[in-house]
């Protein structure tokens, strides 16, 4: 809907300015793409070249070949799946049962529920490395997922759609029938997967960018995520090598990217209608 | 379904449950093969994995760094002590930290959560660190009896590294000392002698200004390395020192402390040297005339760049031979097992051997403390200019020093903070390390 | 587990209590659906979330480093320390500052092109798409393309300055550029975000107030400024806030970028605690520190809701 109508140089000096952001956004993306195709003399002669005299591709070798990038990436997707289907598998059904099961306690335990959505995550940090390095499971793949299983926001988000179906649905399988796994799995779920999806999308992609819990519990280098290995990567191995440094970033966030402009349609319909809410 | 199960009510449902969720079910199957996924990982990429260790040989863990710099000697001395004694298997766990302090803290957290290191590898300036946290076995007592250890096959002065209060606790790996590095061709340019590198800290300003104006940047002091390794050997070849053994006289901030931190600020201020941390990188690029770093990078740096790299003694404050401090490390042992102490001790005296000493004088700037390793290389390489002056250095070097307490990284910090902001003007030297000093007192 | 069956519909009532009161619609049902619903995830948020922050305010009155000796109670001390400390004042002072500057940057800039956006036609979800990219890129990896891009010898801001005839800057080596460094590179990553909120606010305002004000000669100025502006506020405040709790817990940005500045220049709260936590293991006095965040949060939530309520009654 149209907010203001524009006119003449107010609309040239307007598209202008999209247009400049437009630009300083994509730099990065572009200079890191340009860089990773450079050979590293190159790279090192002064003034601003925008293309590579010749394209190689002996950054990337170097970086599949002397590093652990498949390894992270690897990494990052079991972390990523993992921690996303445990949420799942948790929060659905206590979403479900806080919106449509009246039972003792329930609104008090949702409250504490939303309280945990009120701690930054650095307070915990301290304490579950402590406890995880007591159990001997720092360093390991359930110290980088089951942290986050516990997801009050996946609850929160998820009650709040349930609670948007008219109960009818419900009532009307309930009559037919069905136990409550049967109308969570068969009623609610189907309707659920627009919301299910903007969550996972959410989910993924914190989990995924997340630097600081891999590097405070992780510490050998193949077990890292793909943002700690790239960092790892950019600061040991490759520190002088700027070429390849970069081919590594653009490996990191290609999976990301690649998927969000996928789904970007969907994505904006449903993920952001249920911040406002 | 009623009809074929019949009975009790509940057992029709549980039943019915499971003839009808199979869908559910078919998804719960789904999610279990993808856990199954995680546990497949190890064998998916067999070629990091060193966990899954068998056995029957005595375990030796072994906490250290993962970079590719220091796997390409130690991986070799690995292969070939466990060639040597097949009883003993070393297990590596492999720290991705940025330097020997951060190392230090991952391997005494090693022992807080319950999976202690055996051996570590500890740089020569945390070995009082790692003492004092009472988890290091002096090796004395072992060693006295043992015939096949001979001290004096080793250098002194890196035995000495490893001596804290009378008592041996640390085996050196490899050490290396500062020194100069420079790019011929930009002497060419800049109208300087290649064979005869400056040797005084004045001659090296004359130096950095001649390259300046062939459009290089002249110097960099390698200020920003790992426990203010370039600091300390400024100070010790000014005849000062950083602090008593026992810190409780802390000297950086004397006169020599401003002395070598006001050269660097001049040497800045003219514009003769980039204040920057990525030290190899801005020689190798080409752009830098002079470099002052360890002989660590003797292979590395010349490798990487495309122009003559030519070696030579750091210069001092009045040219004398310069007083180098050892940079590097070493073994310690940690483990209280009587049993496996043993067989940690047999792989701690391979390291001193000649033999391993080839290995990591092959594979890494750093030299062996088996004087043996080191003649032989002498003799190997006697057209090697470059190697020679490394070697040469490899006697006289001092202790790196080491604070006591438990806050050295905290202390390393504030030092190379305080060297920072100095160099970049934000506060006088003499200010600096006022503050630095009231600082570190406090903390001790 | 959680898929058990309790469909106690048509039974006789087998007693009183919790039994009657657990309910689905109307009806009664066995309460160990509710039970075992919820139990896995209270179990999970007890133990990694509301455990730890128990244990944080314990660790915070404990003199306690990791590694080396016992810990003892101190009581306040990690916090006297902490507030007298320089290195608290000027993270505190470091977080303020970014956070303030990226979330006025961020919330102005996405407003900004919220407005022209929302009135186009075609495009909109192409330049939406284009503008969020950055918020999806992962910011570790972004932070070291953009050092790269401000390396005082081999970045491409300086090959520009040089090729322009002007002198290098030493970006991430003065404190000044360092700050503006980070600030840029959070905005750079968080305008998308805001710009998307503003959208979806926009999209709650009725199209017939901005049409009835037309059509009784409102001008453009007078269209912005007394109708669209207040209705728009609620969503401003809101995304403020969501890009100040965000600039907030940055964490990667200036780890990687300046990992807390020349000396300690853009070290903010969350790098700090970082260093003492897990750098240099002062476990209990990192813990003062965490607590001391966790308030200071709280103290924005809070003021939010104050001016959210403000707005509200406006």
């Amino acid at each position: 809907m149209k907010l203001k109508t524009r006119y003449g140089t107010a609309q040239r000096v307007s598209d202008l300015l999209i247009l400049s952001v437009a630009l300083v956004t994509v730099f990065p993306f572009y200079w890191m793409l340009v860089t990773s195709f450079k050979p590293a003399p190159e790279i090192f002669l002064p003034g601003v070249r925008l293309l590579p005299i010749q394209p190689v591709i002996e950054n990337y070798k170097e970086v599949f070949l002397n590093s652990l990038i498949l390894r992270y990436l690897w990494n990052g997707a079991v972390v990523v799946s993992l921690t996303l289907l445990f949420q799942l598998l948790l929060t659905i059904p206590a979403a479900f049962a806080f919106a449509r099961i009246r039972f003792p306690l329930r609104d008090k335990l949702f409250v504490l529920i939303i309280a945990a959505l009120v701690f930054p995550r650095f307070i915990a940090a301290i304490p579950n490395f402590l406890m995880l390095s007591a159990l001997r499971l720092n360093n390991t793949y359930f110290s980088l997922i089951f942290p986050f299983v516990g997801s009050a926001y996946g609850v929160f988000l998820f009650r709040q759609f349930f609670k948007s179906i008219p109960q009818s649905y419900f009532d009307a399988a309930f009559i037919d029938g069905c136990t409550i796994p049967q109308i969570l799995y068969h009623v609610a779920i189907p309707f659920a997967l627009p919301v299910i999806g903007s969550y996972s999308i959410i989910s993924v992609l914190t989990h995924w960018n997340d630097l600081f819990w891999p590097l405070v519990i992780i510490h050998t280098n193949k077990k890292l995520t793909p943002p700690a290995g790239v960092v790892h990567f950019a600061s040991g191995e490759g520190a002088n090598n700027y070429g390849a440094i970069m081919a590594a970033a653009v490996i990191i966030i290609l999976p990301l990217i690649v998927m969000y402009v996928a789904g970007r349609k969907k994505f904006f319909e449903n993920a952001l209608d249920l911040q406002l809410k | 379904m009623a009809s074929i199960v019949g009975g009790k009510p509940e057992r029709r449902a549980a039943l019915e449950f499971f003839f009808q969720e199979v869908t559910m079910r078919a998804f719960f199957i789904k999610s279990c093969l993808v856990a199954l996924l995680t546990m497949v990982t190890p064998w998916v990429f067999p070629a990091g994995t060193k966990e899954q260790a068998p056995s029957k040989p005595a375990v030796v863990t072994f906490h250290r760094f993962s970079t590719a710099a220091h796997q390409a000697y130690i991986l070799p001395l690995i292969a070939a002590f466990e060639k040597k004694h097949p009883e003993v298997k070393i297990e590596s766990v492999e720290h991705s930290v940025p330097g020997y302090e951060a190392l230090a803290q991952k391997i005494l957290l090693s022992f807080a959560s319950g999976s202690p290191a055996d051996v570590g590898q500890t740089g020569y300036t945390l070995v009082r660190t790692m003492v004092e946290s009472g988890k290091a076995i002096a090796l004395d007592e072992t060693l006295k009896g043992d015939a096949s250890f001979d001290r004096n096959a080793l250098y002194k002065s890196m035995m000495d590294l490893g001596t804290v209060d009378g008592k041996l606790y640390m085996l050196p790996l490899g050490t290396s000392t500062p020194i100069m590095y420079y790019n011929v061709d930009a002497f060419k340019k800049a109208g300087l002698d290649p064979q005869k590198p400056p040797k005084t800290w004045v001659e090296l300003k004359t130096a950095a200004r001649k390259l300046k104006e062939a459009g290089y940047e002249g110097v960099l002091w390698g200020w920003s390395i790992t426990g203010n390794w370039i600091f300390q050997t400024m100070l010790e070849n000014l005849g000062g020192r950083i602090a008593s053994p026992d810190a409780k006289s802390v000297d950086f901030a004397g006169p020599e402390g401003e002395k070598a931190l006001s050269y660097i600020r001049e040497l800045v201020e003219e514009g003769l040297m980039p204040v920057t941390k990525d030290l190899v990188a801005t020689f190798t690029s080409g752009k830098l005339g002079i470099l002052i770093e360890s002989t660590f990078q003797r292979v590395a740096i010349p490798q990487k760049s495309s122009f003559e790299v030519r070696l030579a003694p750091i210069p001092t404050p009045n040219g004398d031979t310069p007083k180098v401090v050892a940079g590097g490390n070493g073994v310690m042992m940690h483990t209280q097992d009587k049993k496996l102490q043993k067989e940690t001790l047999k792989f701690m005296k391979y390291i001193v051997t000649e033999e391993a000493g080839f290995i990591v004088a092959e594979n890494s700037g750093y030299l062996p403390a088996a004087r043996g390793a080191v003649a032989t290389l002498r003799k190997k390489y006697p057209d090697d200019r470059n190697y020679s002056i490394v070697l040469d250095q490899i006697e006289r070097v001092t202790p790196w020093f080491s604070w006591p307490g438990k806050y050295g990284t905290e202390i390393q910090k504030i030092l190379m903070d305080m060297q920072e902001s100095v160099f970049l003007g934000k506060i006088s030297p003499r200010d600096g390390l006022n503050q630095a000093a009231e600082k570190i007192k406090k903390l001790l | 587990m959680f898929f058990k069956v309790g469909n106690n519909v048509g039974k006789p009532s087998a007693g009183a209590g919790v039994r009657s009161r657990v309910q689905f619609g109307g009806a009664r049902i066995s309460p160990v659906v509710p039970f075992v619903s919820i139990t896995p995830v209270l179990l999970f948020i007890g133990i990694f979330i509301f455990l730890p922050v128990g244990y944080s305010f314990l660790l915070s009155i404990q003199d306690y480093r990791l590694g080396f000796s016992t810990s003892k109670f101190i009581g306040l001390d990690n916090y006297v320390e902490l507030f007298h400390s320089d290195k608290f004042g000027n993270a505190l002072k470091n977080s303020l500052i970014a956070s303030t500057a990226t979330s006025f940057f961020s919330a102005g800039i996405g407003l900004f092109l919220a407005l022209q956006l929302s009135s186009l036609r075609k495009g909109k979800l192409f330049y939406q798409t284009v503008f969020f990219i950055p918020v999806t890129a992962t910011m570790a990896a972004m932070a070291i393309v953009w050092r790269f891009i401000f390396h005082t010898e081999f970045g491409v801001m300086n090959a520009l300055l040089l090729q322009l005839g002007l002198g290098k800057v030493s970006w991430l080596q003065l404190d000044a550029t360092a700050m503006m460094a980070v600030i840029l590179l959070s905005v750079w990553s968080s305008f998308g975000y805001a710009l998307v909120l503003f959208l979806a606010g926009f999209a709650g305002i009725p199209r017939s107030i901005i049409e009835a004000a037309t059509i009784d000669g409102a001008g453009y100025a007078d269209r912005f400024w007394k109708i669209i502006l207040p209705l728009i506020s609620p969503t401003t405040i809101f995304v403020f806030v969501v890009m100040t709790v965000r600039a907030l817990e940055n964490f990667d940005a200036i780890r990687v970028l300046t990992d807390g500045g020349p000396a300690t220049a853009t070290q903010t709260l969350s790098h700090l605690l970082y260093q003492e936590g897990f750098l240099f293991f002062r476990t209990g006095f990192a813990s003062a520190i965490a607590i001391v965040f966790f308030l200071l949060s709280m103290a924005i939530s809070k003021i939010q809701l104050i001016a959210e309520r403000w707005v509200h009654y406006e």
